[in-house]
């Protein structure tokens, strides 16, 4: 058993634990031992709960890939995206970058983050949480018995070489992984109280852990202070103050329906012609089964997004909800449009395939020709097969149509 | 004191029946004086919506039709009533789509609007219109929208079972409202787009397109028909009108087409067209009408090359094929082939057949089936054959008198005696080269018309007579009789005489068509010929007396050379009335082997027929006063006759039992006069 901060050795078990040491203290979990379960073996739920919640582990399999997850496809990597995009368009404001570039509502939040907060990183990145959760994703997963310490420790070893030679201070650390911590909780609209929890957080462990007995390589000034924190603190610049209401809405529950209509009206008043707020109106119409009205707007939101990138995950969505607005309405041509502007990647998605399938189903019978029609049908019954192998599982009324139309050879 | 408790018990009954009768009372009271309220407050803004009474046409009927029994108003009216609108407070009229045919041929129009004083305008510019929503947005000529100052305002959505009024013009009732309730909303039945207000029967109208209102007079709703459900009422929630695309006029139109003559196949086609508007009426009906028209023209026409005589999945080559391609009997009534509920091809024809014939000559065969008449109209000898086969009403009354066709007026259906001259005449070319003569008739009362196809037969014509409403006459029927006439297998039989006369006509209107083109049939001096690619006959009288009386049949079958589909003969009839004493019938056919996936029947018969087994054993025998032969004639040079392909029958019969030798020799001698050819 490897101990922290009583061993002779400054090893990875006791730079794991101060990297990590925030999240363990918000948990009420111990910070002596790598294993933070270790002196009280009821912490061990503790764990389990934690690694479902915080990092949707729920077996051993699953913990390589939320790593390699948060590695690569952490809120670093939004908050990256979000900086290049300010830097190949400049001169535009934020506001019109989220419009041309086809933005979602949290993609559009990073952006307004990155907005005030990219120029007041020292790191010009938010590396420093997607690896501190890294480490604690490891520790949990130890204290859940998911895992050895000795393969845990392991794992997490470059993690720790890579913070150890990139932060000047156990502030300027905590500062840069607060600023992440800040922006993970901006989806929630509570940042501030975030913030406002870590640091306090931060201050308890100080008492707990000597951080100058596990310095940083390039550490200069040992000394604690609170005043690189509060410069990294998110102020969203106005627009942006504006825009929490529209992340605050998103984010209220998992789907919005007619009651929200009322909301996104005004939102869609606040901010005009933003294809993501447009899109929510889209959404509400066609899950109330409101096709016409869903189709009505998705023609205005089809025109607003004429020249938006193809590979945008929201513009695929509107072109694919517009397409089955159009089918529901019995405008297959407009659908058939729709479906076309969508990138050939993303016509291997299951979603995709059902959608056309069902478009050659609304196609069946509209030729005069038989063959056609015949034609038609045979396609529908091939997209509906890939979609079904590409994970969808077919609903009941498409099983019931492949069943009365079986396609004659 | 039980006395005393009685009486009372018996009061209080009286008084609570009295109180019922009089809650009741007051009920209808009220609901009559809602009504009254409610009609007054809306009848400026409810209008008739009328067409030009169509012009009585050449039809005769059995006796004077009794319009005397019809009410003044109506009968002098010169226009007919076919639904209702309702002025909105937009300043459009609203009414039911399906009111002014914007698909459907017809021979009904122009279309007005009507006010409660009689006043007419003519409907202009459509501003709106939905074919599955069932509404449709109009302005008037010459009508002044503002004059109106109760224009109909929408009304708040009804919940279910709220008290709402229906509001229709109906025929000599003038306006008439009615109270019920929303009795349930119902989702549109495709997507569940929208939901429907279902009405109770109380309120059901007799006409599409008026107002749903509730008490204050406000529009909730337009009263559609539903082609579905045609015992309830429904109506449209008027907000669904402003769904639709500003300036937008949507066709979805969702219907199966079918061929009669293919048992349950149908086919779902989708008619679907977007409309930029305002546009005058007439433009759009015209439009609209000859695109449906046009679209439904092309899937008869696209399924011809699948199902139709030469198709691939059509009767030569499909499930059924076997029976078909190896008959060649002469039918007692001709038949069509069509597709069995069991997905096979098999000849049709109707069930109960009825046969009447007069003095002259004349008579019909004639029968229904798949919604046609099918007849054959012999001709009376009075009738020359060209003037009989080029003249319809000679056949076509002949039809109407044996199979009523009516009209009814005031309640009294008056038999129809005759269409009159043709409006327009035509001709077809069937897939078997065979000339059809096509007549169509209006029969503008009922918004109708009729058509039939007809084909000269030896003995006079065969006709597949349609009658129905103009849009189908104009375009399902023509199509469904032509796929229909593609497949007839006709009777050929009438006597030599008639023969002649046909043969002559089919020469002389330069419409000859297999077999008819190689074949020769001679009467001179006693002696009968004939010559055909496979059976020739030389009969001299010695053999068998044929005169011009007597009756020739010929068997034809189908065949189909270098994708050129006619009909070939394959066996020969000559007989002399049955009921004479020197009668005498011959039969001389070609037997083809059936395919191994042929009926269970006919498998057995050529079995049996191989096997010479009884009666094929060219022995003479008795039936009843007469006197039979059957005998099987084998190829020269057939060696095994389990591997024939094809033999010959000869059957004979002659008047009179115990006539063995007699017939031996008559068969003997037939056989010499009787030929073959090698030719398949």
């Amino acid at each position: 058993m490897h101990t922290c901060f009583f061993a002779a050795a400054i090893d990875y078990e006791s730079y794991a634990c101060a990297f990590s040491s925030n999240f363990f203290e918000l948990h009420k979990l111990t910070h002596e031992s790598f294993n933070p379960a270790e002196n009280a073996k009821q912490l061990q739920r503790t764990c389990i709960q934690l690694l479902r919640s915080n990092f949707q582990v729920s077996s051993p399999k699953d913990i390589t890939k939320a790593a390699e997850n948060l590695k690569n496809n952490g809120d670093n990597a939004a908050f990256q995206t979000a900086v290049k995009l300010f830097e190949t368009n400049k001169g535009k404001s934020t506001l019109d970058i989220i419009k041309s570039q086809c933005l979602p509502v949290k993609d559009a939040s990073t952006l307004f983050f990155a907005e005030t907060m990219k120029d007041k990183l020292r790191i010009k990145d938010l590396s420093a949480w997607d690896n501190g959760r890294i480490i604690e994703l490891y520790r949990c997963a130890v204290g859940a018995g998911y895992i050895s310490q000795e393969n845990a420790v392991e794992a997490i070893k470059p993690v720790i070489d890579f913070l150890y030679s990139t932060y000047t201070s156990w502030d300027d650390y905590f500062a840069h992984y607060f600023a992440g911590k800040q922006m993970s909780a901006l989806y929630e609209g509570k940042y501030a109280s975030a913030l406002e929890a870590g640091k306090q957080a931060y201050n308890i462990t100080k008492g707990k852990i000597n951080y100058g007995e596990v310095p940083l390589k390039n550490e200069k000034n040992t000394a604690t202070g609170a005043g690189i924190i509060l410069d990294l603190t998110y102020e969203p610049s106005p627009s942006g103050n504006q825009w929490e209401s529209v992340q605050k809405l998103v984010s209220s529950k998992k789907t919005l329906d007619n009651r929200d209509l009322t909301s996104v009206q005004n939102l869609q008043k606040k901010f005009p012609d933003v294809p993501c707020i447009e899109y929510l109106a889209v959404e509400i119409q066609f899950r109330q089964r409101a096709y016409r009205k869903a189709f009505n707007l998705g023609t205005h939101l089809a025109e607003l997004t004429a020249g938006a990138p193809s590979d945008s995950p929201l513009f695929q969505q509107i072109q694919l909800t517009y397409a089955k607005s159009a089918i529901k309405i019995s405008k297959p041509a407009a659908a058939e449009k729709a479906l076309e502007k969508l990138p050939e990647s993303f016509s291997k998605t299951g979603e995709f395939l059902e959608t056309e399938g069902r478009l050659f189903v609304e196609l069946c019978g509209t030729s005069s020709d038989y063959d056609k029609n015949e034609d038609y049908k045979k396609r529908a019954h091939e997209s509906f097969k890939a979609a079904e192998k590409a994970g969808i599982r077919l609903p009941q009324d498409i099983k019931d149509w492949m069943r009365l139309n079986g396609v004659r050879s | 004191m039980k006395k005393n408790l009685k009486f009372a018990a018996v009061l209080a009954l009286l008084c609570c029946a009295a109180s019922v009768f009089a809650q009741n009372k007051n009920v209808q009271k009220n609901q009559a004086q809602q009504i009254k309220e409610v009609k007054a407050k809306i009848e400026k803004a409810v209008f008739e919506v009328v067409v030009p009474k169509p012009k009585e046409e050449n039809i005769v009927y059995m006796y004077d039709l009794p319009f005397e029994f019809i009410d003044d108003s109506i009968r002098n009216d010169k226009y007919l009533p076919v639904g209702t609108a309702f002025l909105a407070e937009d300043g459009l009229f609203y009414s039911a789509v399906a009111t002014f045919k914007l698909l459907e041929q017809t021979q009904y129009g122009p279309y007005y609007v009507r006010d409660h004083s009689g006043k007419l305008y003519k409907i202009d510019q459509v501003e709106s219109f939905a074919t599955n929503r069932g509404f449709i947005a109009f302005r008037a000529e010459g009508f002044d929208a503002k004059k109106v100052k109760t224009p109909l305002k929408a009304g708040a959505s009804p919940g279910n079972n709220t008290i709402v009024f229906s509001a229709a013009y109906e025929l000599g009732d003038g306006l008439v409202v009615r109270s019920g309730m929303v009795t349930a909303k119902l989702n549109e039945q495709t997507n569940a787009e929208w939901k429907w207000l279902r009405i109770s029967a109380a309120a059901a109208p007799k006409t599409q397109g008026g107002p749903l209102v509730n008490l204050n007079g406000e529009v909730l709703g337009i009263i559609v028909p539903q082609p579905d459900v045609q015992a309830l009422t429904f109506a449209l929630p008027f907000s669904e009108v402003n769904e639709i695309a500003p300036h937008t006029g949507e066709v979805i139109h969702h219907f199966d087409y079918a061929m009669p003559s293919m048992n349950k196949k149908k086919f779902a086609h989708k008619f679907y067209h977007e409309v930029s508007l305002p546009k005058n009426l007439e433009t759009i009906q015209k439009t609209l009408r000859t695109g449906f028209l046009r679209y439904r023209f092309e899937i008869a026409e696209h399924l011809v090359p699948h199902f139709g005589a030469k198709g691939n999945m059509g009767f030569l080559y499909s499930s059924g094929s076997s029976d078909i391609l190896s008959s060649g009997t002469v039918p007692a009534f001709p038949l069509v082939v069509g597709l069995s509920a069991g997905n096979k091809w098999v000849f049709q024809q109707p069930q109960n057949i009825y046969e009447e014939n007069t003095q002259d000559g004349g008579g019909i065969i004639f029968g229904g089936m798949m919604g046609t008449i099918f007849a054959v109209v012999k001709r009376p000898d009075s009738i020359p054959y060209d003037k009989f086969c080029l003249e319809s009403s000679n056949y076509i009354d002949y039809i109407l008198l044996a199979n009523e066709i009516s009209r009814t007026v005031a309640g009294e259906a008056v038999p129809i005696m005759s269409f009159g001259k043709a409006l327009k005449v035509d001709n077809y070319k069937d897939a078997q080269g065979r000339t059809w003569y096509i007549d169509y008739w209006n029969l503008p009362f009922a918004d109708s018309m009729a058509v039939s196809y007809a084909l000269p037969l030896p003995e006079g014509i065969f006709v597949m007579l349609s009658v129905a409403d103009t849009d189908t006459v104009t375009a399902l029927s023509c199509k469904a009789l032509e796929f229909e006439a593609d497949c007839v297998y006709p009777r050929y039989v009438s006597s030599l005489k008639n023969w002649k006369d046909f043969l002559a006509f089919l020469k002389k209107e330069q419409t000859i068509y297999p077999p008819f083109d190689n074949l020769t049939l001679n009467l001179a001096d006693g002696k009968f010929s004939m010559k055909s690619p496979v059976i020739s006959a030389d009969i001299d009288k010695s053999t068998f007396e044929i005169t011009e009386k007597t009756t020739f049949a010929l068997g034809v079958a189908f065949e189909l050379k270098d994708n050129v589909l006619k009909q070939k003969v394959r066996s020969i009839e000559l007989y002399t009335n049955r009921k004479s004493e020197d009668y005498k019938y011959v039969h001389f056919s070609e037997n083809i082997k059936p395919e191994q996936d042929a009926r269970q029947e006919a498998l057995s018969l050529w079995k049996q027929k191989i096997n010479k087994g009884t009666p094929y054993t060219a022995t003479p025998y008795n039936q009843g006063e007469f006197t039979f032969y059957d005998e099987i004639i084998f190829e020269s040079g057939t060696k095994d006759r389990r591997k024939a392909e094809r033999i010959f029958l000869l059957s004979c019969e002659m008047k009179g039992a115990n006539k063995a030798a007699e017939m031996k020799a008559f068969a003997e001698e037939l056989k010499k006069n009787i030929k073959i050819s090698q030719n398949r």
